[in-house]
């Protein structure tokens, strides 16, 4: 369960967060819809623990984020998968590479286990065998689809999505929201969509 | 006159805060380099980026370097006679002085710009945001393999630079103004001491430390798409010269003014 209680941020004068509250329940979807920065972002960055806020705090599963540093904070973070408005690919890396970072970097798996992991999350976006091709040879959607895949393989227990369809065509948008639906019922994640 | 006096305070507090950042960017890598795991792969591509990748332009410089001051100082000794002495001259320049602040000029313009640059372009698309999201902290992950493979490489560099400097002297020395080859050699190494080759290596590792520090932190810095990242890279070029030529001056007083070894 997600809990945001009174949290508050200020960029200088400019209040974007007061006093807000939220409670996001196991397995729930939700989407926050608003204006170009009302603080959509701010919210799903204070709930991963980017970003510290002035005051409130934000509970997960009972660990407070706002007061975790360090190894906790990564800890937690192994429970997140996070899909980037541009995608956020790793662009010296391959999409294989890209897809496994969390798996090579934070578990002992071995690289048959990586790898198989790695093509079976490719396959549940629909991209099967693109493992070896660069982030530059993917057109904008394929992006997307390879950023939704690293956010799942860890098989994480929340995912954020911020805004996954804008910068896509109506098709891809499509596919994108059905993916998101089939990935909610297959992997019951608790899902948190940001949208303008 | 208040305007001026609140503009200074600002500039003031502005410096206050981004040495500040420096200094806090360097202890944390300090302290990342000593948190396992230290894996060799990324700081082994990025000693080829860093050193094997910079050996041509680092010739070119030294080699320059040397022929010119050579020529230049013939010029001069020629009147008096003594060109005998350009050889003695050339190897001291290099290994106390041209070698380890040109080499750190020529690296800091073209590493520590691409590394600024890169990891300038890295924040404005979010990747060191998927980065921390991913669990990895961008410190470990992007600083400590390019300052340790600094660390390593520009006292490399440097040793490469001074030999190569020394060479340029010799080409000019020999082929131009006739001094023999043993006699050039000769010359180059009697007043040479094991000092000035390790000041000059201890100079290169501070050099080092400045120029990814630097680099990383503007990297970090940037906001504002493509036109930050730009103005990112023209800031941490500008600082790291800055920084290595009074670091440079510093490390000499202290060395040949200050201690005695």
């Amino acid at each position: 369960m997600i809990e945001v209680v009174n949290l508050c941020k200020s960029f200088d004068e400019n209040v974007v967060l007061d006093n807000l509250n939220l409670t996001i329940k196991d397995g729930e979807t939700i989407v926050i819809i608003g204006r170009s920065g009302c603080g959509k972002s701010v919210l799903l960055k204070h709930i991963i623990g980017i970003m510290k806020p002035d005051s409130g705090q934000v509970i997960i599963d009972d660990q407070e984020v706002t007061r975790l540093n360090g190894k906790d904070l990564n800890e937690l973070r192994m429970k997140f998968g996070m899909l980037f408005q541009g995608a956020a690919l790793f662009d010296s890396l391959t999409v294989g590479e890209n897809v496994g970072f969390a798996l090579i970097e934070h578990t002992k798996s071995d690289e048959k286990t990586i790898t198989e992991r790695v093509a079976e999350c490719l396959e549940m976006v629909g991209l099967r065998g693109i493992e070896h091709l660069r982030i530059s040879e993917l057109s904008g959607g394929m992006k997307k689809r390879v950023g939704l895949a690293r956010a799942i393989c860890i098989n994480p227990k929340i995912i954020l999505y911020d805004e996954p369809t804008t910068g896509v065509d109506p098709i891809m948008g499509d596919a994108i929201n059905d993916l998101i639906r089939e990935l909610q019922s297959k992997l019951k994640t608790t899902a948190v969509l940001r949208r303008r | 006159m208040n305007n001026w006096i609140w503009g200074l305070g600002e500039r003031f507090i502005s410096f206050i805060r981004y040495t500040g950042g420096v200094f806090v960017l360097f202890t944390q890598t300090i302290f990342w380099i000593f948190v396992p795991p230290l894996k060799r792969r990324p700081i082994l591509d990025q000693m080829v980026k860093v050193g094997i990748n910079s050996l041509p332009i680092v010739f070119l410089t030294s080699m320059f370097t040397g022929m010119v001051l050579a020529l230049q100082s013939a010029y001069q000794m020629q009147k008096i006679s003594a060109q005998l002495y350009i050889a003695s001259l050339v190897a001291l320049s290099m290994t106390r002085e041209l070698g380890p602040v040109l080499t750190a000029l020529v690296v800091a313009g073209r590493t520590g710009a691409s590394i600024t640059a890169e990891l300038g372009s890295m924040k404005v698309t979010e990747q060191i945001d998927a980065l921390e999201t991913l669990a990895s902290n961008p410190i470990k992950y992007l600083v400590v393999p390019r300052f340790l493979a600094l660390l390593f490489m520009l006292p490399l560099l440097t040793v490469y630079a001074d030999m190569i400097g020394i060479f340029g002297g010799y080409v000019v020395g020999v082929w131009k103004l006739n001094i023999t080859h043993n006699l050039y050699m000769e010359m180059t190494w009697n007043p040479l001491k094991l000092k000035d080759v390790i000041t000059g290596l201890i100079k290169s590792i501070a050099f080092a430390m400045i120029i990814c520090t630097v680099a990383c932190y503007e990297g970090f810095r940037v906001e504002g798409g493509a036109e930050g990242v730009g103005a990112a890279t023209t800031k941490a070029v500008v600082t790291s010269f800055i920084l290595i030529i009074a670091a440079d001056c510093l490390f000499t007083a202290l060395f040949y003014f200050g201690f005695s070894f």
